[in-house]
């Protein structure tokens, strides 16, 4: 995980291309399409930063497992990687072939919250 | 005797068993070919059809042998159900009605109309983040399914898997003298069934659907099911706006060029233009001619894509326009002659320039040889349905980041799962190799031989004729061959059609 990021959620298809989202320790919020080079969306303020440190810590990153799995035993290389500071300890979950897990699902709703703020338009 | 008829006896042995038909089927009429003695045996029993046999030196044992199994073997009909290739993959029941020539591949699907959630980790990421979002003006439609898109969506999707299923090839019996077995059709039949309930009526298959604004390229599998399970289960994604809606199943558009893996480059590296000419010529020397079927040849081998490849003629500034034009057009002609005889997937694309653009310069009496990208489109729930029919996919795992890395587990070249069972149950086959194509399990739709394999071995099973077909491809539209594929000889007696 790289030095000075808070939060980082990138998929890797199954084909090797990379997209995804992360913000840094100094608010900086970033987002990467297939096939093109991180770019920034926004800066977070304090407040915002604040609102995702207090997620990180209390999203149960510390309960999860790893890694999941989808399906059955063949090699997966679609992937999620979910990385983040959380209570101080980098914590990496990874969803392999397409797997699901409510409490990362949970997570990622409140974070995402955080950084479309009020105008986004699903509560 | 098992009463489907999965182990043949002979019936100079044995009198034949009551059919498992109805009776209305068992009263119709055989078309095995007619034979005195059948009817001997029919009429007299075994008994007397061997005394005859062994008193008259003139009849033809063999055949008579044939035709008598051939009467019993067409006598009833054949059923499979929870089918499991021995591919490692797939799983579907089968009926076959010899007396029809009709073998029905059924599968038992509930579909599983799930909404896209989106703050799911996953889908968010894979359309990167809020930046991907926003002014695309999605709505909670985009993400919930309505009941009559559910309709739409899942009638258009078993047309098109029916559609490019069934029918595009036809099984022929190897066995000596029984020409009379009709030719097997295949029917691919995607059936309605509910999630739990009777081991023969639940659904073999659950997948759900999900509903997105828009397509992530998340991954879409069907689970490989254990050796003895009933039900397994699968995931697709449909989009909201793209081109036909969420009432139209998604494609996808691929585009492949030399660099999509190390390997491809190998046809950057025998690609020998531009090739030059002497003023006013358009010979060939042995040695770019040499060089262009090595080119050709290397086209063609099969972990190639089917690259397009265009060569332009042109030509230097002396000399009359039309003259020129007529020499850039052969020089290309020629070029391209030299590359097909080395056996390319794709006849070259000729152009010519005449002198356009041209001076004096003997650079411009030159053929230009440029190779494109394979583009290719397909509908993304006819591939996976392939994994349902026994097959494996056949598009390369990337290259690894570290040339010096282990290899994916399919790289390019590597022989699929279904590859083996082709090679031992299609005669002719030749392996299987990864890469990135227009065949149905790649990239494209093309469905091939190898592809029916599952449904070859099926036949083999409940019948007891594993290994005893052939196959050819069906009449009508869409079917791929020959030259397309391997067509074994006729055996001698045999009913294969070459």
């Amino acid at each position: 995980m790289p030095s000075g990021l808070l939060v980082q959620s990138v998929y890797v298809s199954d084909e090797g291309g990379e997209s995804g989202w992360r913000v840094w320790e100094d608010g900086r919020h970033e987002s990467r399409q297939a096939g093109a080079p991180w770019e920034l969306v926004s800066t977070l303020d304090g407040e915002q930063l604040a609102a995702i440190r207090d997620a990180l810590d209390a999203g149960g990153l510390d309960e999860m497992a790893g890694v999941h799995r989808a399906g059955d035993d063949t090699p997966q290389h679609a992937a999620l990687w979910f990385q983040a500071v959380s209570r101080g300890e980098p914590k990496t979950v990874a969803l392999l072939g397409g797997a699901r897990l409510d409490a990362l699902d949970s997570l990622n709703g409140t974070l995402v919250r955080v950084l479309a703020g009020p105008d986004f338009p699903f509560p | 005797m098992d009463p489907r008829g999965r182990r043949l006896l002979d019936p100079l042995e044995r009198e034949p068993e009551a059919s498992p038909l109805p009776e209305a089927e068992r009263e119709r009429p055989l078309r095995a070919p007619g034979s005195p003695l059948l009817d001997l045996q029919r009429r007299a029993g075994n008994a007397a059809l061997s005394r005859q046999v062994a008193r008259d030196p003139a009849v033809d044992v063999a055949r008579a042998q044939a035709d008598a199994q051939l009467a019993l073997f067409m006598s009833h009909g054949y059923t499979l159900d929870n089918f499991h290739p021995s591919t490692g993959r797939g799983l579907f029941s089968a009926t076959y009605n010899p007396y029809e020539g009709d073998l029905v591949i059924t599968v038992r699907v509930a579909f599983k109309f799930v909404n896209g959630n989106p703050f799911d980790p996953t889908w968010f990421a894979a359309i990167g983040g809020l930046a991907g979002w926003a002014g695309k003006g999605w709505t909670a439609d985009d993400f919930i399914w309505k009941d009559d898109e559910k309709v739409k969506w899942r009638t258009q999707a078993v047309a098109d898997i029916q559609s490019v299923w069934s029918e595009r090839y036809t099984f022929f019996t190897q066995k000596p003298y029984w020409e009379g077995l009709p030719p097997v059709n295949v029917r691919v039949v995607i059936a309605d069934a509910p999630e739990s309930g009777d081991d023969d009526e639940k659904a073999q298959w659950v997948i759900d659907v999900n509903k997105w604004p828009t397509d992530a390229d998340m991954e879409e599998a069907m689970t490989r099911p254990g050796a003895t399970d009933d039900q397994s289960t699968g995931v697709l994604h449909e989009s909201t706006r793209d081109a036909g809606g969420i009432g139209s199943p998604d494609a996808k558009h691929f585009s492949r060029d030399t660099s999509a893996r190390a390997r491809y480059a190998d046809a950057d590296a025998a690609n020998p233009g531009p090739i030059r000419f002497a003023q006013g010529k358009a010979d060939i020397s042995a040695g770019d001619a040499a060089a262009l079927q090595n080119f050709g040849r290397t086209l063609g081998l099969d972990r190639m894509p089917p690259f397009p490849v265009t060569v332009t003629g042109r030509a230097s500034s002396e000399g009359t326009a039309d003259r020129n034009s007529s020499l850039s057009e052969e020089r290309a002609r020629n070029v391209s002659n030299e590359i097909v005889k080395g056996g390319p997937q794709v006849q070259p694309t000729s152009d010519s320039k005449g002198a356009d653009g041209a001076t004096p310069d003997p650079v411009w009496r030159r053929v230009d040889i440029v190779i494109g990208s394979f583009e290719s489109d397909q509908r993304t729930v006819v591939h996976e349905f392939g994994h349902i029919l026994g097959n494996a996919d056949e598009y390369p795992t990337p290259d690894p980041v570290n040339p010096t890395d282990p290899p994916g587990d399919r790289p390019v070249g590597g022989r699929p799962s279904h590859s083996a069972l082709a090679e031992r149950l299609i005669p002719g086959q030749q392996p299987v190799r990864a890469h990135h194509s227009d065949n149905i399990m790649a990239n494209g739709e093309v469905v091939r031989p190898h592809h029916y394999v599952a449904f070859l071995e099926a036949l083999g099973k409940m019948t007891g004729t594993l290994g005893q077909w052939d196959i050819a491809p069906a009449a009508g539209a869409g079917a791929h061959g020959p030259g397309d594929f391997p067509v074994a000889p006729v055996k001698p007696g045999g009913s294969a059609t070459a």
